[in-house]
């Protein structure tokens, strides 16, 4: 079998693994299942993370998952409501007046009562790593030109943005090296003030080359609509947005009537991707080094939708088995089905082609990554 | 360990009456209102019959009283302390999200004799008096169809078949423990499709009080005991098992899935350990 050439999977079809195992991840309160989750996404992103500055920031993103449990326990024992019968910590209870009530303020703190909050936590935890397992994935810059073009205004915006961030902190990093280089290892304050404008001026130059690359390509220019189509695309846009949020509304809440659930949201739908069609039509773009979509982005996806169904299909059948059994306590299932999908999101840590390294010396990479 | 000791003889009790909406003498204590003051009545309306059980001594908490009155009680998966199922009703619920608001157990407070008023706690935070009235009503809210019962003037006899009555007292908690969730007084915004019994006015049978003779209402229990009666804690009989959820076959179900996660994590870190060296 011969090795594929390295290459970067296309970031469209790794935000969609990561979607599908949140989804997957979502349905469960199962601790053993999350957990699987959790390594089976710090599995894929060691292996086929690249090499820019945001593909090191899955650790970030695990560390708030870490918080995120503790603050979650923390508020359980100041006013979480406290379930349970094995007593783990006895501690006073504050009485609050009548208004109030629904604050339950300290109190005895129970083991049933704790574990569910710590799964909980949990359960957020391992969403948030599994949006950062497609951060480090995806690059963002990448992922702007699969956008619609009629966004491609809000997008590069977002991009900008987003890649200021940790562009400064290999900037800082860059210009630290560079000075030990010259023997100047100071640290402290006087290290900052010496640093900091080398930095800004860094950080600057990269983005007037971004900005240079954008335009050159075509982003960023308004196009040559007429005034009147312009207030259409508006309207159609606006209106299908609206319809969209109110289906959304009529199908999670079943009080509201029929026409106002799938209908609504479906239309809203349609409108808005004609609305962007519209806008996009006047808008020209050109890519350099086009992504492929192939075989390899294909599987990805489809790995990440197995998840999601497979956690689907174990609801369906045996919703106890998603859950932590808190009451009586006990051990959770290991639903054979869950367990093969989330095993299969880890098969593009095998089965896709490498990420593309830097050549040994070469500086980190140009503004398109 | 006295709650569970009270959990297990409820559990017993829930296996005994399962079956038939009300047994009288299957447990002869617990199957009617409580007597004199000690004690909290539950009445469960579940639409087409109603049972009427009482929780002996201080429950904690309105769920511990459906507990301790022989109910079985099932939570929401995503929402523990929101009373889902009690004795198995309603069955067409998964029990994985929050009841819609229109097929929900309702959980209502009285005085005895007196009329249902609405909770605005949920069951697990609200803490009921002894000697009242506790009511679920399964439906959109309405309140159970019976009347709580009057209260009673004649103390029953506690059934002979009581092996050895336990003196401690409950472990009353001294403070009121508010919070919002639970019992029903949040409305549920799934869509379920389909909800059977979705009326719960139907036709309750008010037979329950066939044990307990309703007295005039203003004597006094005189043989109310101060010194924290006894109850009718009878001891768990055959160990009968608790509700039996679907929670794999114990350590070698952890053990495996342990194992797995463990596997796939250090292959992750061989992964980022390789990369860096």
């Amino acid at each position: 079998m011969t090795r594929p050439l390295p290459r970067a999977v296309h970031p469209a079809a790794w935000w969609g693994w990561a979607v599908g195992l949140a989804v997957a991840v979502s349905t469960t309160s199962n601790p053993l299942l999350l957990l699987l989750a959790l390594a089976v996404a710090s599995l894929v992103v060691a292996a086929r993370r690249g090499s820019s500055p945001w593909a090191r920031a899955f650790r970030l993103y695990l560390w708030l998952g870490l918080a995120i449990i503790v603050v979650r326990l923390v508020l359980h024992v100041l006013v979480g409501l406290k379930l349970g019968s094995t007593l783990l910590l006895p501690l006073p209870e504050a009485t609050l007046p009548s208004w109030a009530a629904g604050i339950q303020l300290g109190g005895d703190v129970y083991l049933e009562g704790l574990l569910g909050a710590a799964v909980l936590g949990l359960r957020l935890a391992v969403i948030i790593a599994c949006i950062g397992a497609a951060n480090a994935l995806a690059n963002p810059k990448r992922l702007l030109r699969s956008l619609p073009s009629a966004l491609h205004e809000v997008g590069a915006a977002v991009i900008v943005s987003v890649s200021v961030a940790p562009q400064l902190a290999e900037s800082v990093q860059r210009v630290r090296r560079a000075r030990q280089l010259r023997g100047d290892a100071g640290r402290g304050l006087r290290a900052v003030r010496r640093i900091a404008l080398p930095v800004l001026e860094d950080t600057l130059e990269r983005s007037l080359l971004l900005a240079a690359a954008m335009d050159s390509r075509g982003y960023g220019r308004s196009g040559a609509a007429p005034a009147r189509e312009r207030r259409l695309t508006g309207a159609v846009a606006l209106v299908g947005l609206l319809a969209c949020a109110i289906g959304l509304y009529g199908v999670l809440d079943a009080s509201t009537p029929v026409l106002l659930g799938t209908p609504t949201l479906v239309a809203g739908l349609a409108l808005s991707a004609l609305g962007l069609w519209l806008g996009g039509r006047h808008v020209r773009t050109s890519t350099y080094r086009p992504d492929p979509w192939r075989g390899a982005e294909w599987l990805t996806v489809g790995c990440g939708v197995a998840a999601a169904a497979g956690m689907t299909l174990v609801g369906r059948l045996s919703p106890d088995a998603l859950a932590m059994p808190l009451e009586p306590l006990g051990v959770p299932a290991l639903p054979i089905v869950g367990v093969a999908g989330l095993l299969g999101a880890a098969l593009p840590a095998f089965l896709t082609p490498e990420p593309p390294r830097p050549a040994p010396g070469w500086p980190s990479a140009g503004p398109w990554g | 360990m006295r709650r569970l000791v009270t959990r297990l003889s409820a559990a017993a009790a829930a296996a005994g009456l399962a079956t038939a909406g009300l047994v009288a003498g299957a447990v002869p204590a617990q199957a009617a209102a409580c007597t004199g003051t000690s004690g909290v009545t539950v009445v469960v309306d579940f639409g087409s019959s109603t049972s009427i059980r009482c929780a002996p001594g201080d429950p904690s908490s309105g769920l511990a009283a459906l507990q301790a009155a022989g109910f079985s009680v099932k939570q929401v998966q995503r929402q523990p302390g929101f009373v889902c199922r009690i004795d198995g009703a309603p069955a067409s619920d998964p029990c994985v999200n929050t009841p819609p608001t229109s097929a929900y157990w309702a959980y209502f407070h009285a005085a005895r004799g007196g009329s249902w008023s609405y909770s605005s706690l949920g069951a697990a935070s609200y803490d009921p008096k002894p000697g009242s009235v506790e009511g679920w009503s399964f439906g959109s809210g309405a309140a159970p169809g019976s009347a709580p019962p009057a209260k009673t003037s004649t103390p029953r006899s506690t059934p002979t078949t009581k092996p050895k009555p336990k003196p401690t007292p409950a472990p009353s908690k001294p403070t009121a423990r508010p919070k919002p969730t639970g019992g029903g007084s949040t409305a549920g915004s799934t869509p379920r499709g389909t909800t059977s019994a979705a009326a719960p006015t139907g036709s309750t049978a008010p037979s329950a009080s066939a044990t307990a003779s309703p007295g005039p209402s203003s004597t006094v229990d005189p043989t109310a005991s101060p010194s924290g009666t006894p109850g009718d804690d009878s001891t768990p009989l055959a160990a009968a098992p608790t509700s039996t959820e679907a929670g794999g076959s114990g350590a070698g179900t952890l053990v495996a899935g342990g194992a797995l996660v463990a596997l796939v994590a250090s292959g992750a870190g061989f992964a980022a350990w390789r990369r860096r060296s």
